[in-house]
């Protein structure tokens, strides 16, 4: 059975059970909304939301909401127990590891398609850029999903893991957020491409070095 | 002891096995042997060891000492998809995932063992552990501890797995469901498995082919 | 190899004193000899210390990296203790380095804190750092949370290469002393890579020492499981023994 069938496999049954339970990816969804909420409490002035505050909310909601759905990635294993038959397959535990990621990042892509129209709602903007903000939004989660899966796996074997992703992920995720921000602003203020071209460049190198050495990682540490 | 002389050759052993919780040895110097066809039951106090002996077996945990061989060979060195097929563990959790149906927990965990049983195939292994047809097809989720151990032992069955690894499999389970476990172990023996059941309760066991005592970190030939 | 062990501990205490002296020396040549800056004053004196404490810093936690890669492929338990000991140290030099640089900033920028990049490239890796102890500490078994601890450390080194990328594209300024031809005399030239020098050696000695200290705990533990296993054999031959007289 190829690597591909076998994390086909094990992704669909995730789909399946998120599909039963309802309950990571709706809690995600009503994370994010009470993000931007409470971030609008921080940034209104005299009830006029400020624009310039969009790429940021933005991009801190999807951090935050990530952790959320990484907390309970590993959820249906750990609650059977089963960790090690699900790891222990022909191919290793490559196919654990991308349908995992893949599933963060399906949860996560849901989470941005709703998410974006709200921000641009509350916040009175316009989505300028469209194309740019999407490309650089699909790059932080791919990001994410890949480090915050390793990330996962680290903590399934840890004390206080709630309190303790965030310690491990958000200084990681510093160039993706720090870029994702700056190629949204720049986006919106219909910049051209060669304004934010670093940005995006940087973000493909982080992905690039994600997506290689997360899953080499995460095989040395489930076993 | 210096390990169960069998004229069949051993399935499962483990040479000089030990095992540490910071810095005090649990399991120290154990030599055992389980050879195939052979149903071996461990007993002891609580916190004798068993667990930890069972999981040290199965290779859920890296011993601190000593080494476990599956036909001889050293676990380390077997595939690891060749691990998971061939040697079941059957411990406190369900093992089996809440929000998937009894039917698609076996299907998928046999697949994921690379052995890709029909539907009619997994009906049939359901069937014979006792589970109704309508609670195949219910959630996990909402099952009592011995449909749960009976769910788990379906897939075992499918899986045919050489060396079965038991944690008080009879927990939870009414009369009627002891006594088909204790007919599935008997089975899976005569299939020439190698079975090792820690448990409290003897009442439901085939009649053991060897005792063992978990004792002071190692294990005696000794019956209860 | 006994005489050898003997003397590590005098030799560590010799390489820590010979790093205190030098950097008390490199105090004395900094503020009596060294002329003050023309421009800045008696802050630029800082400097002196805040590189060397980010060189410090730099090479400490780079080697802890390399060790964790080395240690994950090839568990190897001094390469573990020196990783481990680098980690600590190459801490302790991030906090020196957000302390003086918050100093500097201070008098010569009128702001206590500002998103510099390289302020921003020391407060993340000291959290990543921080992160890497945390999670090696709170895992139930010695090695799981070396692997784990190891896997972080590992990934944190490329990183913090990006990182590094990505604050420059997004901060501002930073004092280019050196470049820049800050270094006025050779008085200064002097008491800078001196001042390196000092810093560094004493950052190898603590490391040193911090390695012993782990080393050490390495060996109390072999020595008390060593302990139970005897513990347990004797409980055994007693159990025998009572079996024997009754």
């Amino acid at each position: 059975m190829t690597m591909l069938r076998l994390t086909w496999l094990l992704l669909a049954k995730d789909v399946r059970i998120a599909a039963r339970s309802r309950e990571v990816l709706g809690f995600m969804l009503l994370f994010a909304m009470l993000c931007v909420v409470v971030f609008a409490f921080g940034f209104l002035r005299e009830g006029q939301a400020a624009q310039d505050q969009v790429p940021g909310v933005l991009w801190v909601t999807l951090l935050f909401t990530g952790t959320v759905g990484l907390l309970r990635l590993f959820a249906p294993e750990e609650e059977a127990g089963n960790l090690d038959l699900v790891a222990r397959t022909l191919s290793g535990t490559a196919p654990l590891f991308w349908s995992k990621a893949a599933l963060q990042l399906l949860f996560s892509g849901i989470v941005t398609a709703f998410l974006l129209p709200i921000v641009a709602v509350f916040f009175d903007a316009s989505l300028f850029g469209l194309e740019w903000i999407a490309l650089a939004l699909a790059l932080g989660l791919i990001g994410q999903a890949a480090l915050g899966t390793l990330a996962a796996a680290l903590l399934a074997q840890v004390r206080l893991r709630e309190a303790l992703l965030p310690l491990v992920l958000y200084p990681l995720l510093a160039p993706l957020v720090l870029g994702g921000v700056k190629v949204t602003a720049l986006a919106l203020t219909r910049a051209p491409y060669s304004a934010f071209s670093g940005w995006i460049e940087l973000m493909l190198a982080f992905d690039a070095v994600v997506v290689v050495l997360s899953p080499w990682l995460f095989a040395r540490v489930t076993d | 002891m210096t390990g169960v002389l069998q004229s069949n050759p051993a399935r499962l052993s483990a040479r000089q096995l030990a095992w540490s919780v910071a810095d005090r040895f649990v399991l120290l110097g154990v030599d055992v042997a389980f050879a195939a066809g052979t149903l071996t039951v461990l007993w002891g106090d609580n916190g004798a060891g068993k667990s930890s002996l069972l999981d040290l077996l199965a290779g859920l945990r890296a011993p601190t000492r000593g080494e476990v061989l599956l036909d001889g060979v050293p676990v380390g060195d077997v595939h690891p998809a060749d691990l998971a097929r061939r040697l079941a563990r059957l411990g406190h959790k369900p093992g089996a995932f809440l929000d998937l149906t009894a039917h698609e927990n076996v299907k998928l965990l046999a697949t994921l063992c690379h052995v890709s049983p029909s539907d009619e195939a997994v009906r049939q292994c359901l069937d014979r552990v006792g589970l109704a047809r309508r609670d195949q097809a219910r959630v996990v989720r909402g099952f009592s501890r011995g449909m749960m151990q009976r769910t788990a032992l379906a897939r075992l069955l499918l899986t045919g797995a050489d060396v079965w690894l038991l944690d008080e499999p009879s927990t939870g389970l009414d009369a009627a469901g002891s006594r088909t476990l204790g007919l599935l172990l008997d089975e899976a023996r005569q299939r020439g498995a190698a079975v090792v059941v820690a448990t409290h309760d003897f009442s439901w066991l085939p009649k053991p082919d060897h005792w063992l005592q978990v004792r002071g970190g190692q294990l005696s030939e000794a019956q209860p | 190899m006994s005489a050898n062990t003997a003397n590590l501990p005098t030799r560590l205490l010799a390489g820590l004193g010979a790093g205190t002296l030098l950097c008390i020396a490199a105090l004395g040549w900094v503020f009596f000899v060294t002329p003050a800056d023309e421009n800045l004053g008696i802050v630029q004196k800082i400097f002196y210390f805040h590189v060397g404490t980010a060189f410090g810093m730099l090479l400490c936690l780079c080697a802890a990296s390399a060790a964790a890669l080395i240690d994950l492929m090839a568990p190897n338990d001094t390469i573990d203790a020196a990783g481990q000991a680098c980690t600590e140290v190459g801490m302790v030099f991030a906090l020196g380095v957000l302390t003086s640089g918050p100093l500097w900033a201070r008098k010569s920028w009128g702001t206590w804190w500002t998103w510099e990049p390289r302020l921003t490239l020391t407060l993340l890796v000291l959290l990543i750092a921080i992160a890497v102890m945390v999670l090696r500490s709170m895992a139930a078994e010695a090695q799981t949370g070396r692997r784990i601890g190891n896997a972080l450390a590992v990934l944190a080194a490329p990183v913090a290469y990006l990182i590094h990328i990505a604050v420059q594209k997004w901060g501002g300024t930073h004092p280019q002393v050196i470049q820049g031809g800050g270094i006025q005399s050779s008085d200064m030239r002097i008491a800078f890579w001196g001042s390196v020098l000092a810093l560094l050696t004493l950052g190898f000695s603590l490391v040193a020492l911090r390695m012993r200290g782990i080393r050490l705990e390495q060996r109390m533990a072999h020595l008390r499981l060593d302990l139970s296993a005897l513990e347990l054999q004797r409980a055994r031959r007693g159990v025998s023994n009572d079996a024997n007289a009754t």
